[in-house]
């Protein structure tokens, strides 16, 4: 038979195909390339857009905080100096900024970064024309919500830049945190005459889409990077800025984020094959990370997830001794140490994380707040006091750990106090949608800063916020929240936020879980990553590749 | 050859691609107008997000026309869409659909042509092989294989090759890429996988046939002809066999490049795949349609395409006037 000969032909054809295709050498691995003062990293998503008067993600705030440079920025070791303005005035008041800009601050086309860029910046984010989700950063600025309303011309706007290099920013009240803020994405310059130039409007003047900062090619930059290549999905590419003021400060040449994948074993499997200088780590790559002895870092991330109650009438969180029994239920120590058991992350006491910032330090550290101890026996009482619904929803999110953590809860409350509790999963979407309406009993939710105080989380339960879930309404908190916004000394305010982190745990207004934490490795070669729950997270900025020892 | 010349210019012919061409158009019709239905029924709000005052929202919402009655919506987006505007996406706020589309399609395309390409050309040699040498070693061990490549899903193949490809690397200098795009390199790994389930069922499908085949009085008759094995196999084993799975690669087609999410994903590969499911979790409404649209058009065209080949393949099934 003369058909073995050839099938066996076809076989060895394609054998010798992909045997030759696997034998094409590769391009050589240079995740740190010490010559070049290049590295390679990756991105957990393409940045939908990286126009900073738009919505901010934790992704396009990476690439933001490398390109930018706002008022002010972050040394090497995290602390606040001065950026683009090399100095600034406060009123004793606490209402009025004036910062005068560096004049050797220039933009990557070569022109100066001035104070109608940044006024051009704030007052479009509260442009109701541009209509952008993050408007609400700049409310603590005189009549920006009026004007996101649409209830004051855009022109009445705080912040108004008196020339070239002088920026006054007139406050609605004091905000203490405001030169943190300066940090923050939507804080960060955009160049007025290029950004109209991309921007496409409709008949009525309505804003439609703008071509700003959606390629490498419709943006400048006054940061220490510059983006050179940009492909859809697939490739950021980062070169030193040579306009940049303080370039002598920056080490690397080059910063290639060259993958982009949400799939942490693959970032794990590459940085393994040095194909990326970092790699995050999750529950399941952490102990192959240990056994590798690679290492390991971990660093709070600043946000807290918790269970959030409806305080709507008739459900049964309006009921505080219900809450209390929750309270005494519900053990995050156990959560944290045996649900997650992840590096990095702590439970939960207060709604306040750890990580965020007193007035000297964490606030925590300032103002300690007692753990409650879990007593299933006191929990008990709590609802003996009650009428004890038999059965609740328990709405939470469809990823792994809204499972694990709600199983746990499911099963400590029915073993405990014999309340029936029915999960309702669904997606991010959907469970925001239901969270909005008070469609739950109870439910996980999460929480993350938007800028590094304590008031970012304690205002989650004011009456006006929009995202306050539970429809959490007492006059007292509201009252304190009020007094702290219009207070101007810095450690009263701070002591009137503890009085509020104190009403939250004995109200039970939520039960803090957990705070989350980063855990990351990292080529062993590279130092200087710094890691910020706030911005560029991670940031290679002051990162340098020192020398292997022979 | 002449005849099929003659056949491929034919007026019965092209009347019936205008005819599939129409009603083509009529079922993209239906599947927007489900899609787009079955879209806004899904809970969950395409603007909600956790720090969003309601003022912003109402304002984003009339930008995207969501405010306006479902009808109203519905024939914006079709008078859009005859114009050929798909929108801008909901989560990418300065990006077309069409931009999207354009950027990510090729990969996808070319990921599918690969792995299709891996399908045919393994799955009817594999299954010739399996057929000619029925229920002997090379049978059993290859009907053993078909039943893993249909049972185990593609994301267990993925991750175990991107771990292999490593240990590879490790003990030799090859640098094999073990993720990320840009050269044919970095595709044939993802293809090869991507096509294994496909591979596996043209596998099976081609035995059968095979074996059908080969029993048939024709093929007996060839023998006692002295026709040599070779021509026997491919003018008349070949020939036959095929037929089935010619039929089954439209569905093929479809499978391969709406189901490379997770290979895109694994691989880090920027395609169109993880696009459309991206697009679904958020509720990017335009994004979501724009993609179905797409995916909708390219899949009817393809499954023509299937059929004019069989024509070719078959005499027996050509249109007559």
């Amino acid at each position: 038979m003369r058909l073995i000969p050839l099938i066996l032909t076809c076989l060895a054809i394609l054998a010798s195909a992909l045997l030759a295709c696997a034998l094409l050498p590769g391009d050589a691995v240079t995740s740190v390339d010490f010559k070049n003062r290049a590295i390679v990293s990756a991105l957990l998503s393409d940045p939908p857009t990286l126009d900073t008067t738009d919505k901010i993600t934790t992704v396009a705030s990476q690439i933001q905080g490398h390109v930018y440079e706002g008022l002010m920025r972050k040394d090497a070791a995290g602390q606040l100096i001065a950026g683009t303005a090399k100095s600034y005035e406060l009123t004793p008041d606490g209402l009025v900024y004036t910062f005068h800009l560096r004049p050797e601050a220039k933009w990557s086309d070569g022109s100066s970064v001035t104070a109608y860029d940044f006024e051009f910046a704030w007052s479009t984010v509260c442009n109701p024309a541009k209509s952008s989700e993050y408007a609400f950063i700049m409310f603590n600025i005189k009549n920006a919500e009026a004007i996101s309303a649409g209830k004051q011309p855009v022109k009445d706007f705080g912040a108004k830049a008196i020339d070239a290099l002088t920026l006054r920013v007139e406050m609605e009240r004091p905000c203490p945190y405001f030169l943190g803020l300066t940090t923050f994405p939507s804080f960060l310059p955009v160049k007025k005459e290029l950004y109209l130039s991309l921007l496409k409007t409709d008949a009525q003047g309505h804003w439609l889409e703008n071509k700003y900062a959606s390629s490498a090619a419709t943006a400048i930059y006054n940061g220490p990077f510059v983006i050179d290549e940009w492909t859809q999905n697939k490739r950021i590419l980062l070169k030193k800025n040579p306009h940049y003021w303080a370039k002598e400060e920056v080490w690397l040449n080059q910063i290639d984020f060259g993958y982009i994948t949400s799939d942490l074993r693959t970032l794990y499997n590459l940085m393994l094959n040095h194909n990326i200088c970092s790699s995050s780590l999750d529950a399941e790559t952490v102990r192959d990370a240990q056994r590798a002895d690679l290492p390991i870092k971990s660093a709070p991330l600043g946000a807290i997830w918790f269970i959030n109650i409806c305080f709507k009438p008739g459900r049964p969180g309006a009921d505080k001794n219900f809450r209390k029994a929750l309270q005494a239920a519900i053990n995050s120590r156990q959560i944290c140490d045996k649900v997650i058991s992840m590096p990095g992350y702590k439970p939960g006491v207060s709604i306040v994380p750890v990580a965020i910032s007193g007035s000297n330090g964490s606030f925590r550290q300032q103002f300690p707040l007692e753990a409650i101890t879990p007593d299933p026996d006191k929990a008990r009482q709590f609802l003996a006091l009650t009428q004890a619904p038999k059965k609740i929803t328990l709405l939470r999110g469809d990823d792994q750990m809204a499972k694990a953590i709600a199983d746990y809860v499911q099963n400590s409350l029915q073993r405990q106090l014999g309340i029936e509790v029915v999960q309702d999963v669904q997606t991010f979407k959907g469970r925001l949608q239901k969270s909005h309406d008070g469609d739950f009993d109870i439910s996980i939710t999460g929480w993350s800063p938007d800028y590094d105080d304590p008031l970012t989380f304690i205002d989650l339960f004011w009456s006006k916020n929009d995202s306050n879930y539970g429809q959490y309404r007492s006059s007292d908190y509201d009252n304190l929240i009020d007094r702290i916004r219009n207070c101007a000394d810095p450690l009263a305010r701070l002591k009137l936020l503890d009085q509020a982190q104190r009403h939250v745990q004995e109200e039970v207004v939520v039960l803090p879980l957990y705070e989350t934490g980063l855990t990351w490795t990292h080529d062993p070669k590279i130092q200087g990553i710094r890691r910020n729950f706030i911005g560029a997270d991670p940031s290679f900025i002051h990162a340098r590749i020192v020398e292997e020892k022979p | 050859m002449k005849k099929l010349l003659r056949y491929l210019k034919s007026d019965a012919l092209s009347a019936y691609v205008l005819r599939r061409l129409a009603a083509g158009l009529v079922t993209i019709f239906c599947l927007v107008t489900i899609t787009f239905f079955g879209m806004h029924a899904v809970p969950g709000d395409p603007i909600a997000s956790e720090k969003m005052p309601e003022a912003t929202k109402a304002a984003i919402k009339a930008k995207y026309h969501l405010d306006e009655p479902l009808m109203v919506q519905y024939g914006l987006f079709l008078k859009n869409l005859s114009q050929g505007d798909l929108g801008i996406s909901f989560t990418k706020p300065n990006r077309t659909v069409n931009d999207e589309i354009r950027d990510n399609f090729w990969v996808s395309a070319k990921l599918g042509i690969l792995a299709l390409g891996f399908a045919l050309v393994g799955g009817i040699l594999f299954g010739s092989i399996a057929a000619l040498w029925r229920n002997r070693l090379p049978d059993i061990t290859l009907v053993f294989l078909v039943i893993i490549g249909i049972s185990v899903p593609g994301f267990v193949f993925a991750t175990f090759a991107q771990m292999l490809i490593m240990k590879v690397n490790f003990i030799t200098a090859l640098n094999w890429p073990i993720a990320g795009s840009g050269s044919l390199r970095h595709l044939i790994v993802p293809s090869f996988i991507l096509g294994m389930g496909t591979m596996a069922f043209i596998t099976r499908l081609m035995r059968s046939s095979m074996l059908e085949v080969t029993g048939a009085d024709y093929i007996r008759t060839a023998k006692a002809k002295g026709l040599s094995p070779l021509r026997i196999f491919f003018s008349h084993q070949l020939r036959n066999a095929i037929l089935p799975v010619i039929t089954i690669l439209g569905p093929a087609i479809a499978g391969i490049t709406t189901g490379s999410f997770v290979i895109e994903t694994v691989f880090s590969i920027p395609g169109l795949g993880r696009t459309f499911v991206e697009a679904v979790q958020q509720n990017d409404y335009t994004m979501i349609l724009g993609t179905t649209t797409f995916f909708g058009a390219f899949l009817i065209l393809m499954v023509l395409l299937v059929d004019l080949l069989y024509g070719v393949v078959d005499p027996r099934i050509r249109v007559n006037s």
